[in-house]
Parts: structure tokens; sequence; C-alpha cells
């Protein structure tokens, strides 16, 4: 051990240029052909580094280090970095070493006793305790798989428990919308029903005086041109016969929605009627939508008509077309 | 090379010398360059610890010096390569100490050695602005995470304690780890210049980026 020692300081002098040229060239001939010696002497100097940065260098090794080492930019950055990585263990150790200190002791006595346990064996109690050893190596192992297994199997059950709640929500949300189509169908068709009862009894009432009464009125309507009633308000005359109120609304040229969704509002912003799912059909004149209101909800009075399309996702969106039109009994 | 040392003679290493140099060195090509990549590294080394500040320029003038010798038919083995390569790299660096005597310019560098710094500390506030501090330990801060916590274990243990002096305390942990003194060392500076190098090429790109 004196050797050992004698060598380092040797060799640490070596390092920061004190060494007689005898020995100099001792250790060069040494380190040049042995990988492992060159290899030290790396480990030496870089320590010397961190002996520097902790104040751990004699006033001579210092002053030694400094005239040798710290001449290039590439050593003071090594400088820096020890000096950095020293103050950040040293943080970090005392921290730990509080809550530390003692839990620490007990494994190294624990590996202390096991590793004094295996070294006081005989040769064929060795030999049955590394059997034991893999045995017990194999076991865990084969747990640690069962358990990994286990992971993967219950992951793949949570995503399979997942896309099962997502299919059942929408199979909901499926059995709503059919239920509500169902709903304004039957609505529709009474509607319809009642229409054509009120369309029979004008006719036997008509057909006693002669006189043809139009039941069916059909009426064009353009969009306002700005959101203002004043200017895009039109006319619309309906006779005492009428029954059915067929409104064509033209549509602009903007976006293309899947249907629409058409609201008459009278002026005070009270919804009148309102109807959805309504197809835009392509005429020489350009898309329209047709209306088919009933002519006796429509009260005398000033009205306007929103219309909404259905966006490729299902939103419902503004189409930017109002129309305006005031209703009057001749 | 230009100030510190000459090329001998004005002779150039060619290729086919080079190659023959390599040929001496070991009959394989992939062993013969790893051969050079390890003489070359020791050379440098050698030439820094030798106080010379242009260890690469010695280095590479030290192999062209020898491939000149082998291209003139001198025969440069016995049985280990390493000596021959000493004696001529002791010669480079002669030179090298003549020239540096020789101009003033390494006069006024070496006068500048005198004057260092003593204090680490000072050294970093001086080198350096708070944001390359700041930069340096958000590398180290990193590729410190990057290492095993053994690892991490292993250096603080190295390094730090103060109640016990480093020796015995460094004695204690090669004993637990059932290694000798030397290999203790070798492994702590193993993951320093692990950290080191991960430091150092952390500040390159962000000095770049």
């Amino acid at each position: 051990m004196r050797d050992e020692a004698d060598n380092e300081k040797l060799l640490t002098m070596y390092l920061l240029g004190s060494l007689p040229e005898e020995q100099r060239l001792q250790v060069e001939v040494e380190f040049l052909s042995d990988d492992h010696r060159y290899e030290r002497l790396l480990a030496l100097e870089n320590e010397l580094f961190y002996d520097y940065a902790q104040n751990k260098l004699s006033p001579g090794e210092r002053e030694q280090f400094e005239k040798r080492f710290l001449s290039s930019e590439l050593n003071r950055k090594k400088v820096m970095i020890a000096s950095a990585l020293i103050r950040k263990i040293s943080e970090s150790a005392s921290v730990e070493s509080t809550g530390k200190s003692i839990a620490d002791r007990e494994p190294q006595r624990f590996w202390q006793s096991l590793k004094s346990y295996f070294v006081d064996q005989s040769a064929a109690m060795k030999v049955s305790l590394a059997a034991s050893a893999i045995v017990t190596l194999a076991l865990i192992w084969l747990i640690i798989g069962i358990v990994m297994l286990r992971n993967e199997f219950d992951q793949i059950r949570a995503q399979q428990m997942v896309q099962d709640d997502r299919l059942r929500q929408q199979a909901q949300q499926e059995r709503a919308r059919a239920d509500e189509l169902d709903l304004r169908l039957k609505r529709e068709m009474d509607e319809n029903e009642m229409l054509q009862q009120d369309l029979s009894k004008m006719q036997a009432q008509s057909g006693g005086h002669g006189q043809r009464v139009p039941s069916v009125i059909s009426f064009v309507l353009a969009p306002s041109i700005a959101r203002d009633q004043a200017s895009g308000m039109k006319n619309l005359y309906l006779s005492p016969g009428a029954i059915l109120l067929i409104l064509k609304l033209k549509l602009k040229g903007g976006a293309e929605y899947k249907s629409y969704h058409a609201t008459l509002l009278t002026v005070e912003g009270a919804e009148r009627w309102s109807q959805d799912m309504l197809q835009a059909k392509q005429t020489g004149s350009g898309r329209s939508i047709d209306l088919w209101l009933p002519a006796r909800t429509l009260a005398p009075g000033d009205y306007e008509l929103r219309l909404k399309g259905y966006a490729s996702d299902g939103t419902l969106e503004e189409t930017g077309d109002y129309y305006y039109l005031s209703i009057r009994r001749k | 090379m230009s100030a510190s040392i000459s090329q001998k003679k004005g002779w150039v290493i060619s290729r086919e010398s080079f190659n023959r140099m390599l040929a001496e060195l070991h009959p394989d090509n992939e062993r013969a360059g790893e051969q050079y990549e390890k003489i070359r590294q020791k050379l440098v080394k050698l030439f820094e610890w030798r106080g010379c500040a242009h260890a690469e320029e010695c280095a590479d003038e030290t192999f062209n010096r020898v491939a000149q010798k082998i291209c003139e038919g001198t025969s440069i083995w016995t049985d280990e390569p390493y000596s021959y390569f000493h004696g001529v790299a002791l010669n480079v660096l002669r030179e090298y100490w003549r020239s540096v005597e020789q101009t003033a310019k390494a006069l006024e560098e070496a006068a500048q050695i005198q004057e260092l710094s003593v204090d680490p500390e000072d050294l970093i506030s001086r080198e350096t602005e708070q944001l390359e501090k700041e930069r340096l330990l958000e590398c180290l801060n990193r590729c410190l995470k990057q290492l095993p916590p053994e690892s991490i274990n292993l250096i603080t243990r190295y390094h730090q304690g103060e109640d016990t002096p480093d020796k015995a305390r460094r004695k204690e942990l090669a004993q637990l780890l059932g290694i000798p003194l030397n290999a203790l060392r070798i492994r702590a500076y193993r993951i320093r210049a692990a950290v080191e190098e991960c430091v150092k090429k952390c500040l390159e790109r962000g000095s770049a980026g």
C-alpha cells in the first residue's frame, strides 16, 4: 500500500510537471506501452481538476496546476464543469445524507454479512447454493413474466370496455335521432291529413257557387340583401280559401349544407312555425327550398324567416340568408 | 504549428508514406488504424503533460517524422513501437521549447499563466456571464439525469464526505464494492468523463442553436 501511495504521488508530480527528467521519462515509457497505466494517469489528471475545484490541493500543487493546466481554454472549461458538478453533488448529498445515513449502513452490513456467509461455505455447499440461486432467479423471471402478461391483458380489457361504451353511446344517440324523426314524420302526416280535409271542405263549398278559389298558393321568396326588414319585406296576399302556402326560398350561392332548418318568426320574435330536414333542390334559376305551410296558421302581419343549415359534422349553422314577408288577407 | 515548430526539412507526408507507416504498425489495416489512433491520443497527452500548448500539432509532427524515417528506409521497430515514437516526440518537444523561447508571443502567454486566478469560484464568475453559468447548470442537470443512480451515488461518495479524509473514505468504498482502489479511481473517472463529455456536447448544441 505504501508503494501504491508513493506511485500516486509520483504520477501526480509528473502531471504537475515537478518530477525530475529521469523519472518523467520512466513514467512516459510506462504509459505509452501500457493502456491500463495510461488510463490511470488520465483518471489522476481528471481528479486533479476536481481536487482543484474543491480546494484540496496544497498551495504549491495549486500553483503548479494553474501553471500547467489553466493556460488552455479547454481546461478552464473543465474546471468550471468540475466545480459545478462538485457543487451539485454536495447539494444532493446534504439533502440525502440526513435521511439516508442510517438506512445506507444497514444494507451495507447485510451485504457484507451475506458476502462473508458465501465465502465461508464449502465447495459442495457453494454448488448447491448456486443451483438454488439459479432456480430462484428462474422463478423470479417467471413471476415477472406472468405479472407483465396480466398487466397487458388488463390493458387490453380496459381498452375493450372503453370501445364498448363508445359503441353503446353511439347506438343510443342513433336511436334517439330515429325516435325524433318518427315523431316529426307523424306530426307532418297529421298536418297533411288536416290540410287534405280543409281542401275537400273548401272544394265542396266552392262547387255550389261555381267559383274557383285558389287553395294552394305558391310564392317565390328571394333572400334579402341586407338584414333589414324594411327594405327586404315582400307582401303576400292570402285569399280566404287558401289552405296551403308553398314558399319557394331562393338560396344564395354560398355554402352548401346537407339539409336545412327553417323557422318563421313574428316581428316580436315569437316562433310561429318551423320545419327541419329540408332538402335544397337545383332549379333552372339556382338552388331553392320548398316550404309547405298551412295557411290558417298565418295570421296577417310581418314575419321573418330564418334559415339554418346542417354542416357535415351535424352542427347547425346560420346560412346568412334572411327572408322577410308580410302576410295580408284579401 | 507554424508558430511553434516547423516541419523538418520541408518534408510533407504523402498518402503512400502514411500507409507505409500504418503497415509497419500492424499488417491488418483496421488494427493498424486503431494502433495509430491509440498512439496519437497518448502522444497528445504526453505533449500536454509536458506543458506544450500545441499538443495535437506536435503529435502530428511526430508521426510525420516517423513516416519520413520509414520512407528513407530506416528500420524503426525494436520489439515495441512506442519507444521509437517516444524518442521522436522528445525531439519534437525540444524544438518546440526552443521556438517558444524565441518568440515574444509565447513569452507573453507564459507571463499570463503566472497571473492566473486562485479560486475556481472567481474563475467562473470572471470567465462566464450569468447566462452561460445557467446554461452550464442546465446542461449538468440534464446530463446527471441520464446517469444511473448507482453512478451518481458512486461519484458522490467518492468526492463527498467532510468528516473523513478522501483516502480513508475511498478505501472504504473500494472495499465495499470489492475492487482495488485503482479500479475505483478509474470507475469514478469514467463516470465524470461521461458527464463532462455530455455537458460539453450540450453546451456546444446550445451555442450552435
